[in-house]
């Protein structure tokens, strides 16, 4: 017998590079740091900065944006745009996280927002631990808990979260509906979770792809 | 920029296999089926027009439903991974039978209660016609849906020009066609347009854990 499996409905996370990180993103962890030595709230808590981040952070916030929405154009479509025409435009915000004395951020969602992106601000290299949870969870495992679909015979069990390091100078892009959250090791050196998040608006007339 | 990898997460798996036992045991089962349904009324659920039997097909299928059952347990079992082995485990089926006549469809629907859903097509009803007119299709919603669609319904991601993300999949049956799905999967089937008369059987397969450790 030959069973045919077919993978529907899967969530996207994309992962790349990012061009001139060594200069972009050292400069959004200073800019970070001095916005929490004016406001730094209580020890040992998760901190963050507002979402405006590209008004106050400079040219090293917008060359992530510019990385990040053609990141976002190449990977999206409007399907009812006239032909290689998209007919919406992003609205983008920014900001950083740092995680308190447990050294996790989040879980967080962004539902208002079409993409989230991720990178790992720090001075020379770091890395957190990602953690996505399954949209669809807990459902999977409501029959019985100890229970798990496979993609095929015998392949491993399909889990209800995703797990991922993520290093200084890589993006992370995936729906910004998608709960997450960010660990880090107690030892490691403090970075910022820098979060960008695209927002989609309808643009008049359309315009071209820019991707 | 390097070249982006796209990581697909968190895919909802759906089965297809042609039975090979489908050119034997395909006649019993349509004599079985028209038999029921001549001598039991039929019951109402997501079907529309068409027919559906009690869930007891088992009963009065035949050696050919028992074969049929057997061979959709043999299947699933290794789709399935138990954390919590080693356990005994207790598979239970369900089975049932649809007619579905011209115009006839089901409403969109799932199994909860179940884990896995089986559908085999004793005869697809396009008497080898290939036209896409004649529907029928097995549709499979996005358990996310419509999550994924609330702000921007017309924005997809995409990976290629023919690889974009879809919240609804069509599958149209073949004669001899299993298919295999989470129970939990939302599905129904589109308007059948032929003039004959589709015949499927669908099995839902339970999976229960016996508490007191024990096999029997």
């Amino acid at each position: 017998m030959t069973l045919h499996a077919q993978q529907l409905f899967e969530t996207p996370l994309i992962v790349t590079d990012l061009d001139e990180a060594r200069v972009i993103l050292p400069a959004l962890l200073r800019s970070a740091r001095e916005r929490r030595q004016q406001a730094p709230g209580a020890a040992g808590r998760p901190w963050s900065t507002d979402h405006r981040m590209l008004r106050w952070a400079g040219e090293p916030a917008v060359q992530l944006l510019h990385a990040c929405v053609a990141l976002a154009d190449r990977f999206t479509a409007d399907i009812d745009a006239p032909a290689g025409r998209t007919r919406y435009g992003w609205s983008a915000d920014l900001r950083a996280s740092f995680a308190g004395s447990e050294r996790r951020i989040g879980p967080a969602s962004f539902p208002s927002a079409f993409w989230s992106v991720l990178a790992l601000a720090s001075e020379g290299s770091a890395e957190a631990q990602i953690m996505i949870e399954d949209p669809r969870a807990p459902m999977l495992e409501m029959e019985d808990p100890g229970l798990r679909f496979r993609a095929g015979p015998g392949a491993p069990p399909l889990q209800s979260s995703y797990s991922t390091p993520f290093k200084t100078g890589q993006l992370l892009m995936f729906p910004a509906w998608l709960r997450r959250h960010a660990d880090f090791a107690q030892s490691a050196p403090e970075s910022a979770l820098i979060t960008l998040n695209l927002t989609a608006f309808l643009v008049e007339p359309p315009r071209e792809a820019s991707a | 920029m390097s070249s982006p990898e796209v990581r697909r997460l968190f895919p909802t798996p759906v089965f297809v296999e042609s039975w090979v036992e489908s050119s034997i045991c395909n006649e019993p089962l349509r004599q079985a089926l028209l038999g029921e349904r001549s001598a039991a009324g039929g019951v109402s659920k997501s079907n529309f027009l068409g027919w559906q039997s009690q869930i007891d097909m088992l009963r009065w299928g035949g050696p050919a439903a028992r074969q049929l059952r057997d061979h959709a347990v043999e299947l699933c079992e290794p789709l399935t991974f138990d954390a919590m082995a080693p356990r005994p485990l207790h598979w239970h089926v369900e089975m049932w039978g649809n007619i579905s006549g011209p115009g006839a469809s089901n409403q969109t629907h799932s199994h909860p209660g179940a884990f896995w859903s089986v559908v085999y097509y004793v005869d697809d009803g396009y008497a080898g016609s290939d036209d896409r007119a004649l529907g029928g299709e097995l549709t499979f919603v996005d358990p996310r849906f419509p999550m994924v669609r609330m702000r921007s319904p017309s924005l997809r991601a995409c990976f290629g020009e023919a690889d974009r993300d879809h919240h609804e999949v069509w599958v149209r049956p073949r004669t001899g066609m299993i298919v295999i799905f989470p129970s939990w999967l939302q599905h129904a089937v589109r308007p059948y347009n032929g003039m004959g008369e589709r015949m499927s059987i669908a099995i839902n397969v339970t999976i229960h854990a016996d508490p007191t450790g024990s096999s029997e």
